[in-house]
């Protein structure tokens, strides 16, 4: 397994997409962390106000959770590429125990995303408590809840990566897969968990359940709290997992 | 006896559809080592299905496949004991060659120096750090050789290997492929040329709409046929003495005939008898290339294969 999780990372590392999304996470991430501190805290503001933990718990996760629809790209763009470019024939002929290619390929993508996270969360604490300690915002890293909000949105962009490549396993078409994971994340989801009559049920899609998990806090939207979307985000990810491996396993690769 | 098995690809009653269409139909074969294989038959003929059956990435409706007495997918280092080579061999455009290589021995466990090994045994050392999108077919189908070379494999299986190869590459693939099999290893490759076959391989496997049509050597398919090919300064004389012998012959040039009805041994025996010189003496290729295509009539994508045995068309 060590072998096959070292082969996915190596495959990874050797093509440049991973370099072009973590670049993204990050300007993602300082983009959001520069607004926010710059233009978004005012009262009455969309977030609560920065001086709040409410409010430095958001920014974390807003600024850099973002890096998780990333992430789920990355694995989705990785897996599929595999059936895209022809190279599923290689892996499976080198392993042919596909069952093992595909837990080492959600080991892989499930530890790129905790990486992504870190990056971003290190750029996330290198601009905004300098920036708010001018301001007399005093940011303790330590206290007030805000090491469990950065443990879950490293878990949180974590549990994309692992997701992505799941749902990489399922539809493997790239375009498809690619395109429906970004429109689902950034256009379907958003819409619906906006809808005050279904917050019922929406607080339980993946990406509103992920939200949960980090408390990445919108107005008008309803989250669950942190460990029950913790819970249900996992949930769906392993979910894919296992329809995506049983899927694998039977595939004629022609 | 998995020992006595060791180096066969032995195929079994294998059958493959694909929704409504039957790409492989009761088709068993066996190739041995120290030999090369040619797994011939036209396009569509299910080539490619069979050998990724071989190799554990279809799953056959029926029937076994097995190398060295074990099915692929239990084999505990496929790639110690077959090498494959895939039609339309997969590549990330934009890894190296070099990479895409060590991706497989990490993922095999073989050292990371392996790669450039290989690279230099296919000729490719001066482009392993290129990615691959710069590569011409020719370099990836000896990428994808170095591949399949990674695990030192005693058996090679191969899907059209010759394509995209230009004339000095396919010298040094068949000089690579004649080398493993001489130093006991088994080499099995499809093509739908018969030229191709003809060149390399020790024994012919010739499927035909998914089904085997004829396995043995070249020269027992064109022992099948009748055509015999002879060149001798006595041309009449010999159209004569091999009448009485009750074969015909006809002109195929001043001094050349094309004789049915007798295999190639009597034509030289009446010659002798005769007193006749002969200056060649060979199952005409013609025959050979007409049994090929008599075997796989009514078959392939060609309009050039004409059905003219009654063959049917799919």
């Amino acid at each position: 397994m060590m072998r096959l999780t070292a082969a996915e990372f190596r495959k990874v590392l050797t093509t440049r997409l991973w370099v072009w999304l973590l670049l993204a996470s990050v300007a993602w991430t300082a983009g959001y962390c520069a607004l926010a501190i710059a233009f978004g805290d005012r009262p009455g503001g969309l977030a609560p106000p920065l001086s709040t933990a409410a409010g430095q718990h958001t920014l974390f996760a807003i600024g850099a959770g973002g890096a998780g629809p990333l992430v789920a790209v990355l694995a989705v763009a990785g897996v599929t590429g595999e059936f895209r470019y022809g190279t599923a024939a290689t892996t499976f002929l080198a392993t042919p125990r596909r069952g093992r290619v595909v837990a080492a390929k959600m080991i892989t993508y499930l530890l790129a995303g905790a990486g992504y996270a870190l990056v971003c969360l290190a750029v996330t604490l290198a601009i905004a408590p300098p920036w708010l300690a001018s301001r007399g915002i005093h940011v303790t890293v330590a206290g007030r809840g805000n090491l469990g909000v950065l443990a879950a949105v490293v878990a949180a962009t974590a549990i994309f990566g692992l997701a992505g490549a799941a749902a990489g396993t399922l539809v493997t078409g790239q375009l498809a897969a690619v395109a429906g994971m970004l429109i689902y994340l950034y256009v379907a989801e958003p819409l619906a968990s906006h809808i005050t009559a279904l917050h019922g049920w929406t607080a339980y899609l993946p990406g509103v359940a992920a939200d949960g998990l980090t408390q990445a806090t919108q107005a008008g939207v309803r989250l669950l709290p942190p460990w029950q979307g913790g819970l249900v985000f996992a949930g769906w990810a392993l979910a894919l997992a296992a329809a995506g491996t049983r899927v694998t396993l039977r595939k004629d690769i022609t | 006896m998995v020992r006595d098995q060791a180096g066969h690809i032995v195929a079994a009653g294998l059958a493959k559809r694909f929704g409504g269409i039957t790409a492989v139909d009761d088709l068993s074969f066996v190739a041995g080592p120290g030999q090369v294989t040619g797994f011939l038959g036209p396009n569509g003929a299910g080539k490619t299905t069979t050998l990724r059956m071989l190799v554990g990435l279809v799953t056959p409706d029926a029937g076994t496949a097995t190398v060295s007495g074990q099915g692929y997918r239990a084999l505990r280092a496929p790639g110690r004991v077959v090498g494959s080579v895939l039609e339309a061999g997969g590549f990330h455009p934009g890894r190296s060659g070099r990479d895409h290589l060590r991706v497989y021995c990490t993922a095999s466990g073989y050292p990371l120096a392996r790669a450039d090994e290989v690279l230099e045994i296919t000729g490719l050392a001066g482009a392993g750090r290129r990615k691959v999108r710069g590569y011409s077919l020719g370099m990836r189908q000896r990428l994808a050789l170095a591949a399949a070379l990674l695990g030192d494999p005693a058996v090679l299986v191969l899907d059209e290997p010759m394509n995209g190869l230009d004339p000095e590459g396919i010298a040094w693939l068949r000089g690579l492929l004649r080398d493993h099999a001489r130093g006991g290893g088994t080499v099995l490759f499809s093509s739908h040329a018969l030229l191709e076959v003809e060149q390399l391989a020790d024994q012919v496997v010739i499927v035909s709409q998914g089904r085997l049509a004829f396995q043995g050597t070249l020269a027992g398919l064109a022992a099948g046929g009748t055509a015999v090919a002879v060149r001798t300064p006595e041309a009449g004389r010999l159209i004569g003495a091999l009448a009485r012998a009750g074969a015909q012959a006809e002109r195929t040039g001043p001094d050349g005939l094309r004789v049915t009805g007798v295999l190639a041994a009597e034509v030289s025996r009446v010659a002798r008898a005769e007193g006749i010189d002969l200056h060649e003496l060979a199952p005409s290729r013609a025959s050979l290339e007409q049994e090929f295509l008599a075997l796989t009539a009514g078959q392939g994508e060609s309009p050039a294969v004409p059905a003219s045995r009654g063959g049917q068309v799919s």
